[in-house]
């Protein structure tokens, strides 16, 4: 074309030319030689122009197709316009299926944002590492030889240590606070790449034996305890019995391990720390400059060798790795769970993709005589095609736009319900990434769900699609796949609704009962035995001994009891043998531990099965005596009592047996009933008891059960607290019942989340499949009309009509529960510790919820088509 | 090229446009009545080349500031007739304006150069 155009074009010129010229009196020929001179450059003129005109032709024919795209946005927003409750509807789903996914998806990648470090990338966390399965070992701590090892030895790695150490700050007038942070070698923070906001960080001199004490504060400690005094770096504060300069000021932001309030020097020097032979210390070192991360790993992995054998362990076995931060925030197991669960919930995207497509297909065959005609009259197939796909996008947008919304919700909720626990730099926000993988939804979901009725309508036989309707059935009749898509949409709700069953049923047993009766009139507090002033366990028996009896000595207190884990939640797991059963040294056996006082059981009103409880008289010096549970007892004394059995426990509070020394047997005087799990996490029900006075604990927990309002009654306690010794800090002071609903407040919260996906999972497929089956019967009329005519009996008509599409349903319901059931590892590794083998009502309860709902969906439509009068349905033709 | 007491000057790019622009001026034309007219009206001081010409057209209309439709012409052959869009007539007033203001101050140095001598 173009090419031929310029040609003419110059052609024309040539000849006008040359025509002139012999008109002015030149002969033919020079006249052609003269008009060719004038010309020119006749090739390089030509090439030029053709070029030109191809671009011009381009961008021309782009720009209709942008006013073709504008055009088919108009006549969608039209045709949406004209059926509001259908556009409505796939709106509603488009809307439900992008948000619960987008948030989902929002929560796992605010979960995973980086730590507020500088270059996390070179920043790597000393871990256990199991050769031969090559997996992670559990949250390993390091002793301070071995800790010093790396940091001295290691050249492509520069090392930092900490550990857990809070601080009890106090001022005289009121019980000292307890703050949460760690110990940490000198040069740590500027290692993690952060400045202090204020001050300095700590030196190596800080570290010296004999230099005086200095603490750095977090922001909000300083901001909320301090009122953000600025003067107050240089100043000293009362810090764990001592008087401490504060030299620094922490960023916002900034955490260690999680906790956030203070900080205090760690020598890693021989000798400095009592507590130099337990493995407490957490090592965080960034790469040097120059090295890269297989060098470090390999300098590790040869340290770490020689530390596996002064442990004495098995270096063939295990060892130290380098495992990067990110890791430290979500471990790589939970961020697969993560990623899993959002698949799962996508469900319900599919499902609504599954609706719109069959809306776009029944819309498309309402119009397939429009279709015929504007096929015959050489409308490009890809023209159709496009069509639908712009309905389905505008409908995908309108629908990601709410969803952004639910997903904005969903995501702060869950912030505010689930993530208490969390360090401060994690918000739950929808950010852009967030936002753009919305947007990437709604492109998938208008694809998805657009393609194949366009596809079907540019497929349509013109001649068919205008006979077809002449007769008075559709020309596109509803496919294969249309009708599979029900199947498809059952099987997903089922899968959806069976794992949200689950999560509930989990919830339920959860929040099912409070883990001890009444806990709204018991008032509990926590207090910290500093070991410089309670050494032994005599001694803190004997101090949290006289802050009972005055407690027990104010009004309205019906009992009052110390342990080191409240009912509900459980004590440190620790390892024990049984007196007669020999020690397996491949799996040790471990359960919760907790040390109570003399009539612990009988205040939290837990029965006493079998035996006695702890009395007065069990104290250091008596005989070794136990508590355990009734699983316990079970499993380790079956089919006998278990009272006047053995147990050896390695209480590390138990300062006569410090480390890994093994313990006395203590003999087992009692059996007591199980408590009920708080939060749902089933966990281990074998516990053990120990008398708090014959091992002693650092941090204790002391209820009262009151007449009264527990709420003000907490005052008094820290009153009588603050008289026996104002340096013991008080804190988590709560009603009982207070602690167990924020508790439970997470998985309340998550089994809301999830039954409300399962819902709309529910119920977009009950619409699709009811969308289905109408659609299936309305292309049928004509022949359902002269089957009743003809005198066929109802009753075999509706049969006819509906027996594919319930054995659709019914296969839809068998691979749904299948999926399910092969996917709930999923839910109970994430959520709670539920099995498809323990909730057979679920299964129940799901598969005749789908099956009544299916059933519905199936024969309303089809019993409407029977009723209708034969000879009426034929004259509507 | 005949013997001028101006030897034929070439003409650039830019140039040729608004000879062309203006050309389009006073309506719809052909590429051959566009060289006939620029030949005319600079008296064979400026060579144009047609092949020149048609550079610019196919330029113009690509920058859309021609519009080409193929119509009878005077003889009744077909031919491409331009003619100018919006923005070619605002880009020939802007154009304009520019070698107004150009070509005075060429001028002026010129002149101030003459009362020198």
């Amino acid at each position: 074309m173009i090419e031929c155009e310029v040609e003419e074009e110059f052609a024309f010129h040539l000849e006008a030319r040359t025509e002139a010229l012999i008109a002015e009196g030149l002969p033919p020929a020079d006249a052609r030689m003269q008009a060719a001179s004038e010309f020119g450059d006749l090739s390089g003129a030509r090439a030029y122009c053709r070029t030109r005109d191809r671009s011009a032709e381009r961008r021309r024919r782009s720009f209709e197709h942008l006013t073709d795209l504008w055009q088919d946005v108009r006549i969608a927003v039209r045709t949406l316009r004209r059926s509001p409750l259908v556009t409505i509807g796939a709106v509603a789903s488009f809307a439900l299926g992008i948000g619960a996914t987008t948030t989902m998806f929002s929560i796992g990648h605010t979960l995973m944002t980086s730590l507020p470090y500088g270059e996390v990338d070179r920043l790597f966390l000393v871990g256990g590492y199991d050769r031969s399965r090559m997996t992670r070992l559990g949250d390993i701590g390091l002793r301070v030889a071995e800790a010093r090892a790396l940091r001295d030895e290691s050249r492509a790695t520069a090392f930092g240590a900490f550990e857990d150490w809070p601080v009890h700050l106090g001022d005289g007038k009121t019980n000292a606070e307890r703050l949460q942070g760690s110990r940490v070698t000198s040069g740590l923070f500027a290692t993690l790449g952060v400045r202090p906001f204020l001050g300095r960080e700590f030196v190596r001199s800080d570290e010296q034996v004999g230099a005086s004490p200095v603490v750095v504060l977090g922001y909000r400690a300083w901001r909320d305890r301090f009122r953000a005094d600025s003067s107050l770096v240089g100043r000293t504060v009362r810090a764990n019995g001592v008087t401490a300069r504060v030299v620094g000021i922490m960023p916002t932001d900034f955490s260690l391990g999680g906790l956030d309030a203070i900080w205090t020097p760690l020598s890693l020097e021989r000798g400095v720390l009592a507590t130099d032979t337990a493995p407490h210390l957490r090592m965080i070192g960034r790469l040097r400059e120059g090295f890269g991360y297989d060098q470090a790993a390999a300098e590790v992995a040869r340290l770490g060798m020689q530390a596996v054998r002064e442990r004495r362990g098995d270096p063939a076995r295990e060892g130290l790795h380098l495992f990067p931060s990110a890791d430290w925030s979500v471990q790589p197991e939970g961020r697969r769970a993560v990623y899993a669960m959002t698949a799962l919930i996508s469900l319900v995207l599919v499902i609504a993709c599954g609706n719109v497509a069959n809306l776009l297909l029944a819309r498309a065959a309402a119009r397939s005589r429009e279709t015929a005609i504007r096929l015959s009259l050489g409308a490009p197939r890809a023209a159709l095609i496009r069509a639908s796909l712009v309905e389905a996008l505008v409908l995908a947008l309108a629908g990601g736009v709410a969803g952004s919304v639910l997903a904005q919700l969903g995501t702060s909720q869950f912030g505010r319900n689930v993530a208490n626990g969390l360090p401060t730099w994690i918000r739950f926000r929808v950010d852009g990434t967030v936002f753009g993988f919305a947007l990437g939804l709604v492109l998938l979901a208008a694809l998805a769900s657009g393609i194949g009725p366009g596809w079907r309508a540019s497929r349509l036989d013109p001649l068919g699609g205008l006979r077809a309707t002449e007769r008075g059935s559709t020309g596109l009749r509803q496919g294969r796949v249309a009708r599979e898509l029900a199947l498809v949409q059952v099987a997903l709700a089922t899968a959806l609704l069976l794992l949200a069953g689950l999560i509930v049923q989990g919830a339920r047993r959860a929040v099912g009962r409070d883990p001890v009766p009444s806990p709204q009139q018991i008032a509990n507090l926590r207090i910290e035995l500093r070991r410089t002033a309670y050494p032994t366990a005599a001694s803190q028996a004997a101090v949290v001994g006289r802050i009972l009896e005055r407690i027990r000595g104010l009004p309205q207190v019906v009992s009052t009891t110390a342990s080191t884990a409240t009912p509900g939640f459980t004590g440190p797991p620790l390892e024990f043998t049984v007196g007669g059963l020999p020690k397996d040294p491949t799996t040790p056996l471990i359960a919760p531990v907790s040390a109570v006082t003399a009539g612990f059981h009988k205040s939290f009103e837990i029965p006493i099965l079998e035996g006695r409880e702890f009395e007065v008289a069990d104290r250091e010096g008596t005989g070794r005596v136990a508590i355990v549970s009734r699983d316990f007892a079970d499993r380790f004394f079956p089919g006998r009592t278990a009272v006047g059995g053995t147990i050896v426990v390695g209480y590390p509070g138990d300062p006569s047996h410090p480390g890994e020394h093994p313990a006395e047997p203590a003999t087992i005087v009692g059996v007591a009933a199980g408590i009920p799990s708080i939060d749902g996490s089933v966990g281990d029900r074998r516990l053990i008891y120990l008398p708090y006075s014959q091992v002693g604990d650092e941090r204790v927990a002391i209820a009262a059960r009151v007449e009264a309002n527990p709420a003000p009654f907490l005052k008094s306690m820290r009153q009588v607290i603050f008289e026996v010794d104002p340096d013991i800090p008080v804190f988590g002071d709560r009603v009982l019942a207070d602690d167990y609903h924020d508790a439970r407040a997470p998985v309340i919260f998550l089994a809301a989340l999830f039954s409300s996906f399962g819902l709309a999972g529910l119920t977009l497929a009950s619409v699709g499949v009811f969308a289905l089956v109408a659609f299936g019967v309305r292309e049928r009329s004509r022949e359902i009309a002269i089957r009743t005519a003809l005198g066929e009996a109802r009753g075999s008509i509706l049969k006819r009509l509906s027996l594919a599409m319930a054995i659709r349903i019914g296969v839809g319901l068998g691979t749904g529960a299948t999926f399910g059931t092969l996917a709930s590892p999923i839910v109970g590794e994430v959520l709670f510790s539920t099995s498809p083998s323990r909730e057979p009502g679920v299964y129940v309860v799901v598969l005749a919820l789908i099956g009544v709902v299916g059933a519905t969906a199936l024969l309303v439509p089809a019993v409407r088509a029977v009723r209708v009068d034969p000879m009426a349905a034929l004259r509507n033709d | 090229m005949e013997g001028k007491i101006v030897a034929p000057l070439d003409l650039m790019q830019g140039t040729v446009d608004i000879l062309v622009l203006k050309a389009l001026s006073w309506g719809p034309r052909h590429g051959y009545a566009i060289s006939g007219w620029i030949r005319e009206r600079t008296g064979g001081v400026l060579t144009l080349q047609d092949a020149v010409l048609y550079k610019s057209l196919h330029r113009l209309e690509e920058r859309r500031l021609l519009d080409a439709e193929w119509r009878p012409s005077e003889n009744n052959r077909r031919a491409k007739y331009y003619q100018l869009t919006t923005s070619g007539r605002t880009a020939l007033k802007h154009e304009h304006a520019t070698w107004r203001a150009y070509a005075t101050a060429v001028f002026d140095v010129l002149d101030a150069n003459t009362a020198g001598i």
